[in-house]
């Protein structure tokens, strides 16, 4: 094992201790790179603005791909990200993380914060990101050109994203949204219970959505805004047929998780909602019910479903995404959302329940 | 695990425990395994007495002269706070005010969820299993 040095020295292994160093010089060699062998891409994202030099034209293509570009609201913060891999850039092959017992992605957070850090390291992949707070300066370190964690291919830089905005006091949040002339609905929920499904369910039948798996909340005065992240839903076979897709899809390639990934405005002719104003939480369960019912929920059952996926999985900023999301638990009524098994009768369902207006 | 220190104050487990009221009923995520809580009934002043300074002895005792009957369930509910991480003992002296608490009739209670466990369980900056897979298991479809 050898010990990092900076500003760069070829790593083979780094240890645990040594991973903020580690961190930032990559960053240091990130920026010092020459940006005319680079790719650059601006992207106008939901209240941020992310410059992104890519060593890489293919990962560029899939991030201009999977990110959205805004159309509603203001960035209120800028970041510049560096992606290198040693297949396209002359860049070093990333170091793996030397195993420590304990040492885990908790704990990486908890060294790389008390340097000012935000990172992430994915074993498998051998990837690395780091996110310097103060210079607002990303690196995404790989060891080939579209060597990214298996979820990041369909949401790439979502970290980011996710450090971006937390920086600016919003927060990508675990959530699918449905909504209608503006105002919204945030369905949140454990996996597998049917969050997603209602998504898709609701596009299909005439509502608006700003995403299906992730989106952008800003809390601003009394309102919640949500914004869409990512262009791409998805969805298994199994929801694909209930949602009467099944022999539209039947060729696509699965992803990681085995999921389709879609562009739902393919299927509507309509984009995602550029912004929608929240109005609930729906906390779905797939109940198989005759008929679609909402129910008044506990702002701690709201809390259950937005908090704890919503900071588990994505590390960095995970005590402040808890009370973010905690607070809007507290500001937003919340319903539990018993589903039928039709598409559209629930669709039809969350469209009268939003035109009636939520008390 | 250490017994729970009955005349000791205890405090939250942070950084790695988060915990939100919302009117009485309390919200805790561990973020070091995932576990996440919710706290009804009792068990909602029991932690915010707690976490306020007072003392397990002196809890249980108030809970003891008002409500004799679910004493021993409190007890064992401070200790499976504790078993479970969620406070950990702490230096400051224990609070002095007197408990006003009246006690509703039912016994604490602690409901568990480990459906993210697994998550963390998988942690990605290991070589995880495809099957295992990361941020969320593998659907089963």
């Amino acid at each position: 094992m050898i010990e990092a040095e900076a500003p760069f020295a070829p790593l083979r292994e780094v240890a645990a201790s040594a991973t903020a160093h580690y961190g930032r010089a990559l960053l240091s060699a990130a920026t010092a790179y020459p940006k005319a062998r680079l790719i650059r891409r601006d992207f106008r994202l939901p209240l941020l603005d992310m410059t992104v030099w890519f060593s890489s034209a293919r990962l560029a293509a899939l991030a201009e791909r999977t990110l959205i570009t805004r159309e509603a609201g203001e960035a209120s913060t800028h970041v510049e990200v560096y992606a290198l891999d040693p297949e396209t850039a002359a860049w070093e092959l990333p170091a793996t993380l030397e195993p420590e017992p304990g040492f885990s992605t908790r704990k990486l957070e908890q060294v790389l914060a008390a340097d000012g850090l935000r990172g992430f390291y994915h074993g498998e992949s051998r990837s690395w990101q780091f996110f310097d707070g103060a210079s607002a300066t990303g690196v995404v370190s790989l060891p080939e050109e579209l060597g990214l964690p298996p979820w990041e291919l369909g949401s790439p830089l979502r970290l980011f994203l996710h450090w971006g905005a937390a920086a600016a006091g919003h927060r990508l949040t675990h959530a699918a949204t449905l909504g209608r002339a503006g105002r919204g609905l945030l369905i949140a929920a454990v996996s597998g219970s049917g969050k997603s499904g209602t998504a898709l369910a609701g596009i299909l039948h005439g509502l608006d959505s700003a995403g299906d798996d992730y989106v952008v909340v800003q809390r601003a005065n009394a309102a919640v805004f949500a914004y869409p992240a990512f262009a791409l839903f998805k969805q298994d076979r199994e929801g694909l047929r209930r949602a009467g897709m099944a022999e539209r899809f039947r060729d696509a390639t699965l992803n990681w998780h085995g999921k389709v990934e879609f562009d739902p405005s393919a299927l509507t002719g309509r984009t995602l909602a550029p912004r929608l104003e929240i109005v609930a939480v729906l906390i779905p369960e797939v109940a198989h019910a005759a008929r679609t019912a909402f129910a008044p929920a506990r702002a701690s059952e709201a809390a259950l479903a937005l908090a704890p996926s919503g900071v588990l999985q994505l590390p960095g900023d995970t005590q402040a995404g808890f009370h973010f999301l905690a607070d809007l638990a507290r500001r937003l009524p919340a319903f539990r959302l018993s589903l039928s098994e039709d598409p559209g009768e629930i669709a039809a369902a969350i469209g009268a329940f939003l035109a009636e207006g939520v008390r | 695990m250490a017994p729970v220190n009955g005349s000791g104050r205890h405090a939250i487990n942070s950084p790695d425990v988060v915990a939100e009221n919302f009117d009485g009923q309390i919200v805790i995520l561990n973020l070091a395994d995932g576990r996440y809580f919710s706290l009804r009934g009792t068990a909602a002043p029991i932690w915010s007495l707690l976490i306020e300074g007072q003392t397990p002895d002196a809890v249980i005792a108030s809970i003891a002269a008002r409500r004799p009957a679910i004493a021993d369930a409190a007890c064992g509910f401070i200790a499976k706070l504790a078993e479970l991480q969620l406070i950990r003992a702490s230096d400051s002296p224990p609070a002095s005010g007197e408990i006003g608490e009246t006690w509703a009739e039912e016994a604490p209670d602690l409901e568990m969820f480990d459906d993210l466990a697994e998550l963390i369980a998988a942690d990605p900056i290991h070589d995880v299993d495809e099957e295992a897979g990361w941020p969320m298991p593998r659907a089963a479809s």
